[in-house]
Parts: C-alpha cells; structure tokens; sequence
C-alpha cells in the first residue's frame, strides 16, 4: 500500500518538485529487490498425505448443479471421486463436510498477484533512440518469470477462494504475456498451469515524466507503436518464411525478441488481451483487433454497459472488473428503495432552483453509479458471457462486490460461472479447470452457506489438491485497552531515502480495532489483523502488488515506537498519536 | 486613418497616415465636438448635442450649448455617438508585455504574504498593449498583481501618461485577498476533494492569525509614540502594508469565484464587520449566490463574461448570464475582462452580458458609472457630466458591436491618436510595398 | 470515403464496416428533416435572402427560396426575425479528443488523433451551443511534424467514435514551426530542433526519408527487391504528404518560418497546405496568395509569446484583401463557443463585408479543409449543418437558438437541459468547480501534454498555442 500509493503520487502529482517524486520514487525502488528475493519461508513440515476427503457435503460440482451427502475426493492434486458412495481412500485426510458447500475454485480472468517486477534501469538509456523494452514493447516477457506464490496477494486472493488466476507482468504498453497460475505452490514453475495464455496489453505509455520522456506517451502513441510493431512482426513473419524455404543467396532476416514474440498473436495463436475499463477504450481496441485481426480478449471492463452492442457484435471473452464505485448517499429526502429517476429535462431556471438542481445532480451521479455497478447485469442481460478480475480490487472487498453484482441482478449461476467454467472455457482449459469433476485439478472453495449468502465464510480452499483451511486468528486480537490506541497516529518511516510520514487512524474498541491508512498521496487503505495486548500494537497493511507491510512496536503513552517489516527487510517507525477528542 | 484625417476639422491636426503611434503626441486642445449623440450613462441620450472639452474637463454639454469664446476647434461628429471612456474593473495591463516570457512578467512576486508589492510600481506606461487598448474605448483599468494569499495592491489607471503616477487615478489602490479557494484551478488540478478542503482550511487559518497578528502589529505601531524608552518596535514590510487593511482605512479586492466560497467569503468580512470595506473580484458563481451577495451589500466585479462554466454539469451559458443575473438580484456590478494584452475586449463582454440577461443599459453602466462609483472616482469618471475630467471617445455606432469603428479619443482631456501597433502594422501590409517583386 | 479506403487498401487491409453509428443518447427520434420558414438566410456563397425558407430532407438541403412548402411528415419551424447560416466550421479545435500531444520526438507522424476520439466531451455540445458543427480537431504543437488531426461533425449524442468522424474529409497533419516545437525538443530535451534553422532541417531529413522509404517499397512492389523495408509507421504518413494523400496544417507564426515551409514543401512537390495561427501571414500575404496556401488565424489573439508580439487583429483584412483563403479559428475549448463574435471582430479590424466576415468561420475554412462540397454554405445538396440566430450572427447580440447537424436538431436554446453530459464520472462529487479565470490565463491547448504544464504555476501555464 504504501509504495504502491508512494508510486501513484510521485506518477500523478506535478505539483511536487522534481527532487520530493525522485526521493520517494527511489523509496520505492529500494523495496522492490528485496521483494524479488523474498520466497515462501512455511510449508517447511513434511506433508502427511496427499489425498482429502470432504464427506457428505453439498457440492456444486458447475454452475445450476446441486446435489447433497456428497464425498469429494482429492488426490495428487487431482478430483478422483464426486459422489454419494465414493469410498474414502484409507489415506484421506478426512474433513467433515456435512453442512459445507463445495465449489469449484475461483478463476481470476486478470491479475498481477505475485508479479514482482525488477527494477528497470533507465541510466544507460538514451530517449532518442529508446529500445523497445524503454518503449514499453517487452511481449518476450513471461509472467511466471515474475511470480511469487508466496507473495501476500497470492495469499489474499486464495483466501477469498480463488485457486487460479491468469496473472500478468506489470509494465505498460505490451508488458508481457500472461500464464495461468496455481495461486499455491512451492515456486513459480511449479505454479505455473500454463504459460503464454495471452499477450497482454493496455493503454498505457512509457514510463518516465518529462522531459525523460519515450514515445509512446500517450494512448494515440501507443495505438500506433501497436501498429507498428504487429506489422513489423508479421513482416519478419514472412521474411523468415521465405528465408527457410530459401535461404541461399539472401540475407538473414532482422530479429529480436520482441516481434519473435508478438508473432503467435499476428498469426491469430495467441489472443491479445487488452486491459480496457472505459467505453472509448473498450472500442479503441475493439478497433485494433479490427484494424490488425489479432484474437482479443478484454479484459477489466468497467463502462461495458455503454458498448453493449460492440461486445456482442466482437464477440471476443471479457472479464469484468469488480472494481465498483461506491454509491453517492441520496439527497436526503429520498429513499434507495423509492430512488427517483433524475429529470432528464431539468434546467435551472430563472427562479435559481438551486436545490432542486443539486438534488437532480445527485440523483444522476447515483444513476451513472448504478449503470457502473449493473454493467455485469446488463452484459448479463444482452446474452454475453464474462469472467471477472480482481485487478484494482482490494481482495477483502471481493465478496462483498460479489453480492453487489448479485443484488443488481446478476442470477448466482451466472456470477459463479463467471468466477469458474466461463473463464475455463476461454483460457481452454475447461476440461482441467472450473468443476467439481473427477479428473479435473484439485482445486476447491469450502464455504459453510451458500456462496453469495451475506455471512458465508469460506472454511477451506484447495489447490492443486492442497488444503488451506482459514484461520481466523489472523483477524487480530485485542486484549489490552484500546482506548490507548484509538485516534489519529502520525507515523515516520526511515527510509534510507530519508523520512515518509503517514497518517494511521484506529477506531473501535475492545471487541476488535480496525484502521485506515492515508499514504502521502492520500489514497486510503484499510489495515488488517490489528492486535493490541496493553503493549504490543502490531497491524498488517495489506500490499497491492508488492507484499504486506507488517507494523510492530510498542505503545508507551501516545508514542510508538517499532519497525516495519516488508518483503524481507525491515525499517523503523515511530508514531505520535493525538488521541480522539471526549 | 484616411476617416480621421477627412473628419478632423478646424485648427486639429491631421496626423500623418504613416508613422508611429508613440511619436504622435497628444494633444490637449479645448474643442467643441459638436452634432453628437451624447450617451451621458448617468442622464440619459441628448440627440445631435455639443460636447465641450477645455482642457482636462467637460465644460459643457447638452441639445443647445453655447460654444465658449476660446474654443476654436470643433469636432463635427456627423451625428455619431460619444461615450464616457470604458472602465475594465479587472486586468493585468502595463504588468506584462509577451505573457509567456518571464523577464516581462510583474505580477507575481515571490511568496504569499507580500501586500506590500505595489502594482503602479510595475505598470510600464509604454507597454505595446496601453495603445492597442484605448483605441477600443476602454480608458481606464484596474490593473492587478496576482499569486500567493496577498499579492499585493491593485491600482486604478488611465491609459494615458508617460509615468505611473501620470496614470494613477486619484491614488485608487486596492489591497488584493485571495480568498482560501476550494474550486480546481484548472482541470490539471488533480487534487482530491478531501484535500482541497484540507489546503483551503489550511489558508483559511493562515489568514486569520496573519490578520489577528497584523493588528496587534497595527496596535502596536500605534502605542509607539507613547513610549520615550528608544525601543524600537519589529520591523515587517508585509505587516506595515496591511495596517491600512486592518484598520479600515484600505478597500479590499477580495478574489473568490466559487458559490460555497463566496459565502464563506462573506460570513468572513462580516465576522470581522469590514463588508464595506471589501468589493469582491471574479465572482464566476455569483449567480448561484446572488441574493446573500445583494444582502451583504457588497459590490462585485465580475468577468471575463466570455468564459467557460465552471461546472461541466452547468448550462452552456452561465458565465455570459452571471452578470445579468446579479444585477437581477439586486447586486452592484461591474466587468472585468481579465485580460492583459486584449483588454480591447471588454466592450465585448459587456455585449454579451447585455445579450443574455444584463440589458444593454445595465452593461453599460457595468463599465463606466458602476465602476467609477464603487472606485469613488465618479467625480471625475464613468459619465458625461459637466465638470467630469474629458475622457470619452466617439463611435460611429454601438460600441459593443464589432463592427462598431471609435473614430476619437480623448482621455483626460488629451485628444489622443487613434493608432497601435495594430494600426499601425495594417497600415504598412495592407498593400505592401514592395510586394511580390524584388 | 476514397481516399481512406486508399489508405487502408495500401495497407493490405481489408476494410471492415466497424462504423456502426452506436445509440444516439439524445437526439435518437429526433427528425433530420425541416422546413425552417421566414429567415434571414446568409448563403455565405449566394448572397443573404431576406424571409427566405430553407427545406432540409433527410439531412440534406433540398431547396433554398421562399414560400417553400413542407411535404408531408417534415415538420416546420417558424423562424421569423431569425439569421440562418452556415454551420460554424471550426479549422482548428483539440475538443473532442483524449490525447493532443505525443510530444516525446520532433516527428510523430505515426500518431493521430482520430485514435483517441471522445464522443463523451461536453465541449462538443459547447461549441455547438455557439453554432459550430464542424471541427477539425488536430493533434498539438510540440512537435515540428505532430499526428494526423480528425474532421469531425458535432454529432452529440452518439457515443461510438466513427459517429463523430466526418466521411470523405481529406486526411490532415499537423506540423509546428517555432518556438513550440524549438522549446519542447531542443530547450527541454537537448534535441533537435533549438532554432528555426533546425525545425527546416527536420522536416526536410523526415520528408527525404520517406522519399527514400517509399523508392524502397516500390522497387519492392516492383518486384526489383526481395523485402519490403523495415515497416515504419511514421515513414508511411510522410510518405502520403508526398503523394498528396495527406495535407499538411502548420502551426506558424512567424514571417519566415512560414516562407520557409512553403519553400520546403515546394521542394518535394507538395503544393497544398494551410498555415494554422500564422500571426505573422499579413507580412507575406502576397506569398501565400502565390503559393495557394490558407490561412487559419485567430481574430485578434497576441502577445502571449515572443512570436506573437508583433501582430495586428487586422490580419484577417489584409490576408483577405491580398487574396489568401482565410478562416478564424478557436484553438480553444471556450472561443469555439463563440466563433460568429470572433469573426465579426474582422469587421472592427479592417471592415470586411457581412459575406467576407461569415466565409471566415463557413466556407474558407471548408475549402482548407477539402469539405467545401459537403458545408460552409447554404446551397441545394449540401449537408443541412445550419446555425440559427436571434440575431445577425456577426452581431454582439446575436445569440444562438439551434444548431442543425445533418438536419438533426443538436442544440436548442429553448428546449435543452442545463445538464447535457454524456456520461457523469462515477467516482466524482456533485459541485465539482473549476475556476478558469485567473487574470490573464486564457489561451488554447495546442500544448496540452507536453509535460509544459509542469511549468505552471498559480498564474498558468506558460506556453501557449
């Protein structure tokens, strides 16, 4: 959280000097080796078996199928048995699964959990001519060079019961191309179910801020760096053609590894996914697919409501962002359930209506909210199939975004195809991938109710037939007095950059805290697993791509005094808290 | 410049068609214009009227006026219309000369406390922008110092005089407040809601302890004399610029723009009981406010009236009915452009304000009488009066329309040369000479 | 239509009809046909014709004249007292567009606008407030050669991007001579061009390159080379300003820069072009009118840079008087709402006529933009882009109370809502307000994305147009 929010305000904030966004800039630099170098540490016991058996549980084995008392049976990672009789192998691991539902595990349709990029060094770079890779043109890469399944991320988002997901290198334009992964595993080769599942690409330019600038730095640049670069490709395409057909007499064709690598996608093997949340986006690369006839897949969709027509004429697979906006609080005279419509026809008028203007205002913010938040209903509604992504998501939100989508229409089959069998399908590996099926890889969601149900937790997940049950002391504990914690605390990070001030506010009391951080930007996090036992205050700031930062100190009066630890290293922190006023 | 020559008559001199504006002096001659539709602003329109000019005053005006023995020159206007000279009540003219170059920049000085900066100081009385203003009829201008909480003090000039002090108008300085703003400035302004209320609060505390400690500043200055000790009291340049401030003896020009500010504004002066000392200046969602302002009795200068909205939800035509709409309400208004080198265009802006809503007459007054009287300065400026110092011009028509042509100018009783850079660049391309050939 | 299919087809790309108009969010049952009755009608081509009626069928003129009768199902409008003309063409305009600037190398003609176009911008709907229906939007002026621009209607209401595109305009490119392109590349990045010796310099070393690129591909398409050069984006725009099939717009101001171009350009056989700005055209009127070129000028905009310093707002008089095709143009997201009242300030500067003042903002800037047989004008078979008035349009107190695009009703004074967004972004607040009017702030956007806005400070930015 904090670096990425360190990151997001030294990209977005022109206000600031250049000497403030070089210095935090290098702050977040300073984190990221050591990410890259920190691996899995638990899992160091020997494994007792590898066979489960969940007995006499309610399993949704695909969408719309429900069947009771049933035994579900796992083993070498893989489903060997979904059914009434099945008889449990003498070596299962068995878990009573009488009033449990059992799902198939969840599959993100974009991610970048577990991607840790090295730091790019741009010293040697010259702007004038710029490699490719400057340019942001790097679809050599391979997103499970990049991945860490023991990365915090990887954690959270399997413990909302996603087992798979099709994770992406971080970068710009054509970042690299992504792989579908096991969110579990003892490294990334041994997560990795397949790679080089889609060339991945956004809208989005090279790195750097002026004058250290490379083309493309703009979405019409990389629209046409993404012209250039497909039709160089297939040009190289032909020329090696020709060249093994006949290569006496002719020069080597040029090559690199970038168009090598964008040849797949040319030749219509490798589908592109473009990453596009807005409806202009949505059609630019709509466009592009049309322009260049690349196989497409779209993916973070946010407005897609607006290009209904579009999206059934392409018909390419998307993944729907659960990203979704918070609902603006009605005008106080109006209820959610009697929200009225805007007046589409309002004008203010020579009698300055003013509050009538505010209150149509507010009604139609609130209906472009709804459309944001229905966008699945509608897609829905229109006949397209979808999967989801989490990208942007905070993942303790994910359930509730689920329900969300539920609430706006969304039929429960449809939502749990689109976390299971719609995505299977357009990865191509449903025969693997997305049921509850024997022979299908063991992967598992455990809940103790219905799955979209408001107090459902989930109890287990599997991958690759490997049992993670919640623990939910991770929740945090309080056992001393919170009062001597609650308030605003101004906490200071030493960084070997220098000093990086953050805003923490504890609430609550003694049945639980929960806090916000405000980084520099003043992008807001919620903080996990928050313990005080008179003492020791120790609370996890959930990271987005980078790892958790892990707080513990010491409160004496109002100052703490402590250390924080990330991705391997460690760095003090101290606070002065100004305690809530009585 | 051919119309000139063939309408000057009398002892005037037909100025030569070709040459330089600033080497053409004007002149001061006692002249009758005569056969002139007089648009007084404060009494009415005097049809086919004499208008007579000695020295720096209007003598005389009216249907029937006898043309005092010593004035000789007469102005035979063919039946043409004399206004009282266009007052901007907001501008940056004389502080900048090419706005993007920085050595030509004297607005803004370094910091946000600097009330002791003085616009005149700065105004360039030569600046290339001074003539290409007047010969639209725009006379006389606020002229302003901008940036920081405190820029410093606006001043009044003509736009005649080879020093500032020539330019001033009755020594009219203007203490010019930022107000603490919660609007984006610009849409670059990235800013999150949360923090833009955090930074104004910020300035809004700033400015009230800077007030609380300039007027025990003040105090303090004024408990000096009884003290025989020899201590010498703290020396603060920007405190002793704001003495007058918070002891009531200088307006403010007080800066604000959005709706939830302006009142803010308001609730501000009125806590401190200084509402008639304050005159606030943009003012672009006044019309949302329009009745507190009227209440508060607080005069405003507002524009540029062509202007966007400021609210991407708001109708397409605010900024042009802000205006008009104050005025409905009852509020004092006058308009500024916000211009620098197009001052020009204030009867521009005037037009527009007239078009949607203001009515021609009320824009009018919008940049003569209005403004010379919130200035104080209508004994001298803003109408045709006897006894008015003679800065007016003569349009062959509605000076708010373009096709309009000011065919006289006189400010201060100067008869001043119809010519800028602008005349004067046609004047030498309009046939080039040589043209194509070597 | 032709010379877009050309380009595609030279491309070896098979053109796919993808130009689904997308739903019209407002004007869907709105008729493009009408008889508007009783006008003031300025022709801008054939005169004014005082009570004179105009029938729009199908989003086409059918007939101009009077006592016209409306055939069955085609609505009428009475427009007693009122001025029709020709919907306002705007010749230089970055509304309507996510990106301005790829202003990371001195030639960018890989890139262009019509990419990035945004059906969503309010802004079109506010400039079709002020009577324009046309904008020739352009990429900006950091770069010597920039992206292509995009001709575009102001089809409000449809959100699919090619709805905006207006068909068979012939493709532009913006150029930029001067202090932009000098101080982006060479002041900030130590490239360059730093003087108007460098920016002739670059546009020739480009314009040979591509003379070059396009020998190779012919001799491969000839069959006299076994490959096709290394494919490059930026070489196959430059070589379509060679072929003609891409017309350059430059951004100029100075007398020099501006014979400089027209010299270059004559060197490699391009012989159309129209300078955008070209504060500095009145000084070479007689050369521009020799070459042919076009004028695109602001009506009385100066000072706000060294190269503007010595200009005149009779610029628009002395280029037409010398027989340069001229047209006004905004360059700003507010001026194009009023784009009748610029124009209009040519008859303070230089009294040109009621029919020279409105060619400015119709029918000169459609000839720059090779969409004179389409608009900027009232005449039988032209599109019915129509701007109507409450007023003579070149008056201060004109205001504007419809504004037809294809016979659609897109703007009406009357009729509309205060609030005509497309889409509310969803995570914004309900009193968003910008303030725009610090004193003395108030120029175009022509250098949006140049990072130049790091620059800015309280005052704004400090590089304009």
């Amino acid at each position: 959280m904090l670096r990425s929010s360190i990151a997001r305000l030294a990209a977005r904030c022109p206000a600031m000097g250049p000497t403030a966004r070089a210095a935090l800039l290098t702050a977040v630099l300073f984190f990221v080796p050591f990410l890259t170098a920190h691996a899995q540490s638990n899992d160091e016991r020997p494994a007792v078996t590898r066979t489960l058996a969940f007995e006499n549980a309610t399993v949704i084995s695909a969408p719309g199928t429900q069947q009771s008392g049933v035994t579900v049976v796992v083993r070498n990672g893989v489903i060997r048995a979904v059914d009434t009789e099945a008889e449990i192998p003498y070596d299962a691991r068995v878990i009573d699964a009488d009033s449990m539902y059992i799902y198939a595990g969840f599959i993100d349709g974009l991610s970048q959990a577990g991607i840790e990029m090295p730091d790019a060094d741009d010293s040697n770079e010259s702007t004038d001519a710029p490699s490719l890779a400057r340019s942001g043109v790097q679809p050599e890469r391979h997103a499970p060079a990049f991945f860490d399944p023991a990365a915090s991320r990887v954690e959270q988002l399997r413990a909302q019961g996603f087992t798979t997901a099709h994770v992406v290198p971080d970068g710009r334009m054509l970042p690299g191309q992504g792989a579908l992964m096991a969110l579990h595993g003892p490294d990334s080769d041994a997560a990795t179910i397949q790679d080089g599942i889609s060339q991945f690409a956004q809208f989005r330019g090279a790195r750097g801020s002026w004058p250290d600038v490379v083309a493309p730095s703009t979405t019409m640049g990389v629209i046409a760096m993404m012209r250039q670069v497909m039709r160089e490709a297939d040009r190289r395409q032909q020329l090696e053609e020709a060249y093994a057909n006949n290569p006496q007499g002719q020069p080597r064709p040029p090559r690199d590894a970038a168009h090598t690598a964008l040849m797949p996608a040319v030749s219509g093997e490798q589908p592109v996914l473009f990453a596009a949340s807005s409806a202009v986006d949505i059609r630019r690369a709509l466009a592009l697919q049309q322009e260049l006839d690349f196989p497409l897949m779209l993916a973070n969709l946010k407005a897609g409501f607006e290009t209904v027509e579009a999206l059934q004429s392409a018909s390419v697979p998307l993944f729907l962002s659960l990203d979704l906006p918070e609902r603006t609080e009605l005008p106080s005279d109006t209820t959610d359930a009697e929200r009225p419509a805007p007046d589409p026809v309002f004008q203010v008028g020579p009698g300055l209506e003013l509050d009538r203007e505010r209150t149509n205002l507010r009604l139609r913010l609130r209906d472009e909210q709804e459309r944001y938040i229905a966008q699945a209903t509608t897609l829905h509604e229109a006949g397209l199939d979808f999967g989801l992504t989490t990208h942007d998501v905070s993942p303790g939100d994910i359930h509730d975004r689920l329900r969300m989508l539920r609430d706006s229409g969304v039929p429960e089959e449809t939502l749990l195809a689109a976390l299971t069998t719609v995505p299977a399908q357009a990865f191509g590996v449903d025969r693997r991938l997305g049921q509850v099926a024997p022979g299908f890889i063991g992967n598992l969601v455990v809940t103790d109710a219905p799955l979209f149900d408001e107090d459902t937790s989930i109890r287990h997940v599997v991958v690759d037939g490997h049992l993670y049950t919640q623990d939910s002391a991770s929740e945090g504990e309080v056992t001393g007095d919170a009062e001597a914690v609650v308030g605003a605390w101004t906490m200071t990070l030493e960084t070997p950059q220098g000093e990086v001030d953050i805003d923490v506010t504890f609430s609550g009391d003694a049945s639980g805290l929960s806090g916000t951080v405000v980084g520099p930007d003043g992008s807001e996090e919620q903080i996990e697993s928050i313990s005080f036992d008179g003492e020791t205050l120790s609370f996890v700031v959930p990271g987005s791509q980078m790892g958790d930062a892990r707080v513990s100190g010491t409160v004496e009066g109002n100052r703490f005094d402590g250390s924080l630890s990330a991705g391997g290293m460690s760095l003090d922190i101290t606070g002065q808290r100004t305690p809530p006023e009585r | 410049m051919l119309r000139l020559c063939t309408l000057v008559l009398g002892a005037l001199l037909c100025l030569p068609t070709l040459g330089h504006a600033q080497n053409v002096p004007a002149q001061r001659t006692d002249i009758a214009i005569t056969n002139a539709r007089l648009v007084t602003v404060s009494d009415g329109i005097v049809e086919n009227g004499t208008l007579v000019i000695r020295a720096d005053t209007i003598a005389a005006l009216g249907a029937d006026v006898d043309i005092p023995s010593g004035v000789n020159a007469r102005y035979d206007a063919e039946g043409h219309a004399v206004y009282p000279g266009f007052i901007d009540s907001g501008t940056r003219l004389g502080l900048v000369e090419v706005s993007s170059l920085s050595e030509t920049q004297d607005y803004s000085e370094i910091g946000s406390l600097t009330p002791h900066m003085d616009a005149l100081t700065a105004v360039n009385p030569n600046s290339i922008s001074i003539p290409v203003t007047r010969v639209d009829g725009v006379t006389t201008v606020i002229t302003e110092p901008s940036g920081g909480q405190w820029p410093g003090q606006a001043a009044l000039i003509d736009l005649l005089g080879y020093t500032p002090e020539q330019m001033h108008v009755d020594g009219v300085r203007y203490m010019v407040l930022n107000f603490p703003s919660t609007g984006r400035r610009g849409t670059s302004d990235t800013r999150s809601e949360d923090e833009i209320e955090e930074e104004a609060q910020e300035a809004l505390d700033e400015l009230n302890t800077l007030w609380e400690d300039a007027t025990l500043y003040a105090d303090i200055q004024a408990n000096r004399n009884d003290d025989d000790t020899g201590h010498l009291p703290e020396y603060a340049p920007a405190y002793d610029a704001l003495v007058p401030v918070v002891t009531g003896e200088q307006p403010i020009m007080l800066k604000v723009d959005k709706a939830a500010d302006i009142l803010d504004a308001l609730e501000w002066a009125e806590e401190r009981e200084i509402l008639d000392q304050i005159v606030l200046s943009g003012v672009s969602e006044g019309w949302r406010v329009a009745d507190a302002i009227a209440d508060a009795e607080v005069p405003v200068l507002t524009g540029p009236v062509i202007a966007l909205p400021t609210r991407a939800s708001d109708r397409y035509d605010t900024a042009y009915a802000n205006a008009g709409r104050l005025h409905d309400a009852g509020v004092t208004v006058a308009l500024r452009s916000g211009e620098s080198s197009n001052v020009r265009n204030l009867p521009f802006h005037a037009g527009f304000a007239a078009a949607y809503g203001m009515g021609t007459e009320a824009a009018l007054e919008a940049i003569t009488l209005t403004p010379a009287r919130i200035f104080g300065v209508d004994d001298r400026l803003g109408s045709l009066e006897v006894g008015k110092q003679a800065t007016l011009f003569v349009a062959d028509g509605d000076p708010f329309e373009p096709a309009t042509q000011i065919t006289r100018l006189f400010i201060n009783g100067y008869n001043v040369p119809l010519e800028s850079r602008h005349t004067e660049l046609y004047e030498e391309f309009l046939n080039r000479s040589p043209g194509l050939e070597k | 239509m032709r010379t877009v299919f050309l380009f595609l087809l030279s491309f070896g790309l098979v053109w796919t009809s993808t130009a689904q108009p997308g739903p019209d969010r407002l004007r869907a049952d709105a008729p493009n046909s009408v008889l508007i009755q009783n006008a003031t009608v300025h022709t801008v081509t054939n005169g004014t014709l005082d009570t004179a009626d105009v029938l729009v069928q199908d989003g086409v003129i059918a007939s101009v004249g009077t006592d016209l009768s409306a055939p069955s199902g085609v609505d009428t409008y009475d427009a007693t007292g009122m001025h029709l003309m020709p919907g306002i063409i705007d010749a230089h305009s970055h509304i309507a567009i996510s990106d301005v600037n790829e202003a990371t190398r001195p030639v960018t003609a890989q890139v262009g606008v019509g990419d990035v176009l945004d059906p969503y911008d309010v802004r079109i709907y506010r400039a079709l407030a002020g009577g324009v229906t046309t904008s020739h939007v352009m990429h900006g002026s950091a770069n010597v050669i920039g992206g292509r621009n995009e001709t575009i209607k102001h089809r409000y209401g449809m959100t699919h991007p090619n709805a905006l595109r207006m068909e068979d305009a012939p493709r532009t490119i913006k150029f930029a001579l001067g202090e932009n392109p000098t101080r982006v590349h060479g002041e900030s990045s130590d490239v360059v061009p730093r003087t108007r010796m460098g920016v002739e310099s670059v546009i020739r070393e480009a314009l040979t390159e591509a003379q070059r690129y396009q020998a190779l591909q012919d001799a491969y398409d000839a069959g006299d080379r076994s490959a096709p050069p290394p494919h490059s984006e930026r070489l196959e725009m430059l070589a379509d300003i060679l072929s003609g099939d891409l017309i350059v717009h430059a951004h100029s101001y100075r007398a020099d820069e501006i014979l400089m171009l027209m010299n270059v350009l004559g060197d490699f056989g391009v012989d159309e072009i129209t300078f955008q700005h070209v504060n500095e055209g009145f000084k070479v009127a007689p050369e521009l009118a020799e070459f042919g070129a076009g004028a695109s000028i602001f009506s009385d905009w100066w000072a706000y840079k060294f190269e503007v310093y010595y200009s005149t707002a009779y610029n628009a008089a002395v280029l037409t008087r010398n027989g340069v095709n001229t047209s006004i143009n905004s360059d700003s997201p507010d001026l194009n709402r009023h784009l009748y009242h610029q124009a209009a300030k040519a008859q303070r500067y230089g009294e040109l006529s009621d029919e020279e003042t409105l060619a400015l903002i119709t029918i000169n800037a459609a000839e720059q933009l090779g969409i004179d047989d389409r608009v900027g004008s009232i005449e039988e078979g032209k599109d019915a882009d129509l701007a109507l008035f409450s007023d003579h349009p070149l008056s201060i107190y004109a205001v504007p109370q419809r504004t037809y695009v294809d016979g659609t009703v897109r703007f009406d004074r009357n009729d509309d809502p205060d609030d005509m967004r497309l889409q509310v972004d969803p995570e914004s607040v309900v009193e968003e307000t910008v303030v725009w009017h610090d004193t003395g702030t108030r120029h175009g956007a022509c250098m949006q994305q140049t990072g130049m806005h790091l620059h800015a400070n309280e005052t704004g930015v400090r590089l304009h147009n």
